[in-house]
């Protein structure tokens, strides 16, 4: 009990949370900006300046984060602060750094798309700054109760950037439906704070001293119910935020229904801060209860490559199959998680490292294809594409070639480490299951590839127009870039992604 | 040669190269792609010849040129390469198809440019199956492969609707079967790493490792996994249903090069890895193998002859053909695999020229129906004459490769597995039964309007097909180098089966390979 008279502040050892505070206050800085500045043409441009700021500020001080934590501490290792509310290791600062990347990369890709659907374009980048802070929260989050305050943080702003585009009513749609789905999963997750809290007595995940981890490995359990309960509401509320199946159910919808830079955001930056926080949980707090876990995560594994692999088979419209595609995917991850190893670690974090490329690519070149409106990606539409876009039809055609894992691409890669992973912890099952869902997922992939690549369906009545070329504007041909030079050097050389996935090692 | 030089890296990478320069090519200027494109294929050739000269058969290395890179470190995959007497004419088969197949795809008039760019990409990648020494990379190549395979039977083949299925089809069908395989290899490295060794795919380790390593219980699941992967490729029926609608949709150059080369990295990998790996599964379950070859042998051969199809009816044979090499592989001796290896490079000669044939005769008649063909032999000679030769020497007439591929083929079965040697000699005869009888339908009698006014072949058309033929012929006569340079090495992988196994080849000596002449024809 806290003496009222008496409060104790915890000491806040500023380095650990600098990065998020230089990305949040970038954000307030913004919407100052717009209050000052109300609607002169100069604040896109200066709230530009400042979220590059901001990004970027964030991003220097996680790398020296990264330098600095084998060096501080008491241990020179991984530290806690901020009355162990915040962890500071590095698993979390590569988890911040290929946030941070994905943040950048959907706000270049959006300058020109902001301006072609006449969205509010000082607000939009505001909230995204504000979105990507809690998600930077939520990887070093070392608290169930900050591991909430982050998926708040991280989800609020999200709600209204999807539903952003008034004039389209998907749009709307998909803000509705991500905003009541996921109001609902953070009370499941909420809940299950507390159901864990009256298990073992605290929030904290691992520190010496008091922490559930410490408390698991510290006594035995008679009755574990209410934890087990706890854990596994945990979960729901954390597979909804990664998109597992059968927590999926609003993934369709608001994919297809958000400005698609966005939609390419969450697919790769609220993925990973969904992985950091589920990893985190399972990994330090409840590391001794694997076998209550582990069965669970199979299971979400399972289903997410099963169902997201033979839905996106029936899928018409592009973006809704990528975002079944995705769901299989979060499947891929979850095989690395379920894995309960350092490779397993290792390889889900080069996973959503290399995913956040792929996926940012293919989300970009759909993104520059769109012209006023943003509505239509039926798959059907993009018949022809080879023949009007070459190169932006050779650039979606790698990144989804990388989604399907075909190898010397990232995607192959990728799921090198988590079969590896799986197949060292004896989950041959899942490992075969695994491949072929890749099989399955080869299908649509390729379905969507040869339309490109086909002539468009008889005389369509918008061929004409459509045959001008599009014009790629700096920022999104520098993001298109970005991502397809990622795709292949971690095809290439995956020593690169792997080397630092291998350091990035979690507290304990 | 420079013994250093590494020439193994240079024939994979030459055609990647080759496939950057022709990408980076304007698309309006195709005949520079083109010209990058026999360039490039030609030098692989050549550079392949090059190793075949150089190739020792007298040396006591498993590898020959071998060469070793790190490449991912933390999860155990290395660049390694190397080669043998089983991989060398794989390599050369390779290198031969490839300029032919482009100098008879000098009608394809549609994006040339993406044409040259998928058959170099789709060279280099075959290289790699065939070189890799480290399962990890050979699985890269082996997936790699389906990518500009893929691309070319669905952007060039024959009927725009059904190409895009037969492509589909059969990069799924083959993905499923390497899913397989790559949890397989994924076991392995592993198993073999919790028997407390350093993390490692590389091929020699294992394959010492193996099959003492590991129980037969799983050995025998291994072996299923990799079989099911190799099974599709080859393909083993009744794994085999992908092939037809491929190799008809395919244009010609694909059929080429699917029927010449891409079935062998099926039966490549049962050689190579099903053996070296799992020699006791193999044993164990070499019943299961020459029953399906067998069915297979005859089973291609009647559905081939039902065909109505001429392109068609070629691609069941070649389920029939590969149906003696699996046959002979699990006879598990050296006649045996003699007679294998014999077969896969006489079948790449011989189908491929096929293939090329029957793609000469779509391009002067826009179809490939037997019964719309009819006296060809009087309006085109040279082509009527040639395809007849071509058709000998895919039935195994004495004095063709063919020949002597399926008779050690059969010798060594016969050997070891007498029944499945007398059923499977059937297919031999039904060989003679489908394509003679298309040739008679399709050749001979009076030409009527529509097979009258043909151009015969020109020069162009008989420098692709002529070489085939006239090494098919050759390897006929005289055997001998082929066999002497393929001999260490399948002596190798009988040893190897021997010693790990309860298996033991019949105690008779080991016939010379006699010229075919003397032997009475069949």
């Amino acid at each position: 009990m806290i003496a009222a008279a008496h409060l104790q502040t915890p000491g806040i050892y500023w380095l650990s949370i600098l990065p998020v505070v230089v990305l949040a206050g970038s954000g307030v800085a913004i919407v100052l900006t717009r209050a000052i500045g109300r609607n002169s043409a100069v604040v896109f441009p200066v709230s530009l300046v400042i979220a590059a700021a901001g990004v970027i500020g964030a991003a220097v001080l996680a790398v020296f984060q990264w330098v600095d934590v084998e060096r501080n501490g008491s241990s020179g290792g991984p530290y806690t602060a901020i009355a162990k509310m915040v962890v500071i290791d590095r698993f979390g600062i590569f988890l911040e750094l290929v946030i941070l990347g994905a943040t950048a990369l959907a706000l270049l890709l959006s300058i020109a798309y902001l301006q072609r659907q006449e969205l509010p374009r000082v607000e939009y980048v505001a909230l995204l700054l504000f979105s990507a802070s809690g998600m930077l929260i939520m990887a070093t989050a070392n608290d169930l109760i900050v591991v909430f305050l982050a998926l708040e943080i991280l989800s609020i702003p999200l709600y209204v950037l999807v539903a952003l585009d008034r004039s389209r009513l998907s749009s709307q749609e998909a803000g509705i439906k991500y905003f009541v789905l996921g109001s609902f999963s953070s009370a499941i997750f909420l809940y299950g704070v507390a159901l864990v809290y009256g298990g073992t007595g605290t929030t904290t995940l691992f520190a010496g001293g008091r922490s559930i981890a410490a408390f698991l490995s510290g006594n035995v359990l008679l009755d574990n119910s209410t934890l087990l309960i706890g854990l596994m509401l945990l979960l729901v509320g954390l597979g909804f935020k990664v998109a597992a199946v059968p927590f999926h159910m609003w993934t369709p919808d608001v994919y297809q229904g958000a400005p698609t830079p966005i939609t390419g955001f969450m697919a790769s930056a609220t993925k990973a801060a969904g992985f950091a926080a589920l990893l985190r949980v399972l990994y330090t707090a409840f590391a001794s209860y694997r076998v209550d876990w582990a069965p669970a995560i199979w299971a979400l594994a399972v289903l997410s490559l099963l169902v997201g692999s033979i839905a996106a088979l029936l899928q018409s419209d592009l973006k809704r199959m990528l975002a079944y595609s995705s769901i299989s995917h979060a499947g891929y991850v979850l095989i690395g998680v379920q894995a309960a190893s350092s490779r397993g670690r290792e390889s889900a974090l080069a996973y959503l490292l290399i995913y956040a490329f792929m996926v940012i690519g293919s989300f970009g070149v759909i993104t520059v294809l769109t012209g006023r409106g943003d509505d239509d990606h039926t798959i059907a539409g993009y018949r022809g594409l080879a023949a009007r876009e070459p190169l932006l039809a050779g650039l979606l055609t790698l990144f989804l070639l990388a989604q399907a894992g075909v190898p010397l691409t990232g995607g192959f890669v990728a799921k090198l480490g988590v079969f590896e992973a799986a197949e060292a912890s004896n989950e041959y099952a899942l490992a075969l299951i695994g491949m072929l869902a890749a099989a399955i997922a080869a299908y649509f992939y390729l379905r969507a590839v040869i339309a490109f690549y086909s002539a468009p369906e008889g005389a369509e009545p918008d061929a004409a127009p459509a045959r001008r070329r599009i014009r790629i504007d700096p920022w999104s041909g520098f993001v298109l870039l970005v991502a397809a030079a990622g795709v292949l050097v971690t095809g290439f050389a995956p020593e690169l992604v792997f080397h630092f996935a291998r350091q990035a090692t979690l507290i304990g | 040669m420079d013994p250093n030089f590494p020439i193994l890296t240079t024939l994979i990478a030459v055609p990647f190269v080759g496939a950057f320069l022709v990408m980076i090519t304007p698309e309006r200027r195709p005949e520079i792609a083109r010209a990058i494109g026999y360039a490039v294929s030609a030098a692989v050739a050549g550079l392949a010849a090059w190793m075949l000269f150089d190739f020792s058969t007298t040396t006591h290395q498993l590898f020959q040129r071998t060469e070793t890179h790190t490449w991912i470190h933390t999860l155990g995959v290395n660049y390694t390469l190397g080669i043998d007497g089983i991989s060398l004419f794989m390599v050369l088969l390779t290198a031969l198809l490839f300029p032919l197949s482009l100098l008879a795809s000098a009608n394809v008039a549609v994006r040339i440019k993406s044409f040259i760019f998928w058959m170099l990409l789709l060279e280099g990648a075959l290289m790699g199956v065939f070189l890799s020494l480290d399962l990890m990379l050979f699985f890269i190549f082996f997936e790699l492969v389906l990518v500009p395979m893929y691309f070319i039977i669905s952007g060039w083949g024959s009927d725009p609707e059904r190409r895009v299925k037969a492509a589909l089809k059969f990069f799924v069908y083959t993905m499923t079967g390497s899913a397989f395989l790559f949890v397989g290899i994924l076991a392995v490295a592993l198993l073999h790493a919790k028997d407390g060794h350093p993390l490692t795919f590389d091929y020699v380790t294992l394959s010492n490792w193996a099959p003492h390593g590991l129980s037969r219980t799983t050995a025998t699941w291994l072996f299923i996994t990799f079989g099911i992967a190799f099974a599709v490729k080859v393909p083993l029926f009744p794994l085999h249903t992908w092939l037809p609608d491929a190799h008809t949709e395919a244009p010609t150059a694909g059929s080429v090069i699917l029927a010449g080369v891409l079935l062998k990295m099926g039966t490549y990998g049962f050689l190579r890895f099903s053996l070296g790996l799992f020699p006791r599964a193999a044993v164990d379950l070499s019943w299961l193998l020459l029953v399906l070859a067998t069915i297979g042998i005859v089973y291609g051969a009647i559905v081939a002859a039902m065909q109505t199809d001429l392109k068609r009816l070629v691609a069941y044979s070649s389920v029939a053909h590969m149906g003696f090499v699996v046959l002979g592989i699990f006879a598990l001796n050296t006649e045996g695999i003699d007679g294998a290896l014999f077969t896969m490079i006489s079948h790449g000669l011989t189908t491929g020229a096929l293939f090329l044939l029957v793609g000469m005769l779509y391009e002067r008649r826009h179809t490939r129906e037997i019964a719309n063909f009819r006296g060809l032999w009087k309006s085109v000679p040279i082509f009527g004459g040639l395809f007849l030769a071509t058709a000998f020497a895919s039935i195994g007439l004495p004095g063709f490769s063919g020949f002597i591929g399926e008779f050690l083929a059969l010798l060594g079965t016969f050997l070891t597995h007498r029944p499945y040697a007398i059923v499977s000699a059937v297919g031999v005869i039904l060989a003679a039964v489908y394509l003679l009888w298309a040739y008679q339908r399709a050749f001979t009698g009076e030409p009527d309007e529509a097979n009258e006014h043909i151009p015969d072949l020109n020069l162009r058309e008989l420098a692709c097909v002529v070489p085939l033929l006239a090494l098919s012929l050759f390897l006929g006569f005289y055997p001998k180098p082929v066999l002497e340079m393929i001999q260490p090495s399948v002596q190798t992988v009988v040893t190897h089966v021997d010693r790990s196994s309860n298996h033991h080849q019949p105690a008779i000596p080991t016939p010379k390979p006699a010229a075919p002449e003397k032997k009475e024809s069949r």
